[in-house]
């Protein structure tokens, strides 16, 4: 010691080292706690961690449905005969966007625009790529046929290398970004005139039945 | 470093630490606060304090370190001002061990004691208890506390004149 202390000394100085006893005691038991929290950590089984990812991932799955379930879906959207029954409409003259005719035979909510070919039940939203590929042209149409007759006098325009396609007997289209395609589930072939040795395609429902187009200027 | 380890190396540093932390923040419940991080901090990273050559001054020097953090987010010109009372390891546990030798020694001089008067002192200036708790634990009236504590501090004061440190 440097100096003799006094009994006040002694006494300060033995309260300080009861004081760091106390303090000693709860570090002691704050380590106890932290080894026995890691002890329990190691123990804990693989099915609590595997629990918990999966919660979280199926409670992220559904905030991801709530927040874009609207536009998360296809791209080519429902197929609107499910959503309105079909009624046989006829493409009995050649449409142009502007024509009073492709006013008079779409229906209301399909919305012409300039160069739009006239599909019947196509989704008006998205543009046709290729317009100028597919024309539809007029032939008159006896008043005495039945609708589904009158669908087969139209004549179109088919690519040949290109999947547009299209089928008046085939009430129900879809029109996507890139092609029309039958939305009654017909898949079209390509097949060969024997006798004008000219390409066709034709279109085969599920019943069997197929209309052949000719690929270039096809009648059907 | 295994946990009984680290408790039998660790915690008796923790006088030391508690002494820095207060002569350099100056007040006994942040030291206390920063003491504690540190033990925190330690028990994290007890897997590396084997290779430490010097735990001691690894400690100290941790404890050193989060008091400027603290009194640099509390007063950043006090770091200029040289308001900080930086001490040396050396210095530290010098006085802590004084502390120790002062407790040991009051020990010794309160073992000669009779009973009643070491119970009165040892409640009354180490654990401070109130008169009326020393009366329930002594049984005694508190004239007879006060007459008690005022033998035993005069015994206490003739003993301590008459040791030759």
């Amino acid at each position: 010691m440097n100096n003799k202390p006094d009994i006040n000394d002694l006494f300060e100085a033995a309260r300080r080292v009861e004081t760091d006893r106390k303090r000693q005691q709860k570090l002691s038991d704050m380590i106890d706690r932290m080894a026995a929290a890691e002890t329990q950590r190691r123990r804990r089984p693989l099915w609590v961690y595997s629990s918990v990812a999966a919660s979280v991932l199926l409670l992220f799955t559904f905030g991801l449905h709530i927040l874009f379930g609207d536009v998360a879906g296809p791209k080519d959207g429902p197929v609107l005969a499910e959503k309105q029954p079909v009624q046989p409409s006829v493409v009995s003259d050649t449409v142009s966007a502007d024509s009073q005719a492709a006013a008079e035979v779409t229906p209301a909510y399909f919305a012409p625009k300039n160069n739009d070919v006239l599909v019947e039940n196509a989704v008006p939203s998205q543009p046709v790529e290729q317009p100028s590929e597919i024309q539809i042209e007029p032939e008159p149409l006896p008043s005495s046929r039945p609708e589904e007759s009158l669908l087969a006098e139209a004549t179109h325009t088919v690519q040949p290398d290109t999947p547009q396609v299209a089928a008046a007997q085939h009430r129900v289209f879809e029109r996507t970004s890139s092609r029309l395609v039958c939305g009654s589930g017909c898949k079209p072939e390509q097949r060969q005139d024997p006798v004008a040795n000219t390409p066709q395609v034709a279109f085969v429902n599920n019943a069997g039945n197929s209309t052949d187009f000719e690929v270039g200027s096809i009648s059907f | 470093m295994d946990h009984q380890t680290f408790k039998h190396s660790i915690i008796p540093m923790q006088s030391a630490m508690q002494l820095l932390a207060e002569r350099m923040l100056g007040d006994v419940a942040d030291a206390e606060d920063v003491v504690q991080d540190v033990f925190v901090a330690l028990w994290s990273r007890r897997d590396d304090l084997d290779r430490v050559v010097r735990l001691e001054s690894y400690c100290m020097q941790m404890v050193r370190l989060r008091c400027i953090d603290l009194i640099r987010k509390r007063n950043r010109e006090a770091l200029h001002n040289e308001q900080i009372a930086y001490l040396s390891d050396t210095e530290v546990f010098a006085e802590v061990e004084e502390v120790q030798d002062r407790s040991a020694l009051l020990g010794r001089l309160l073992a000669e004691l009779p009973e009643k008067q070491r119970k009165a002192v040892t409640m009354k200036y180490i654990d401070e208890c109130t008169t009326q708790q020393m009366e329930q634990a002594l049984q005694m009236s508190s004239s007879n506390v006060y007459t008690t504590l005022s033998r035993a501090l005069q015994t206490l004061k003739d003993k301590l004149n008459n040791l030759k440190i």
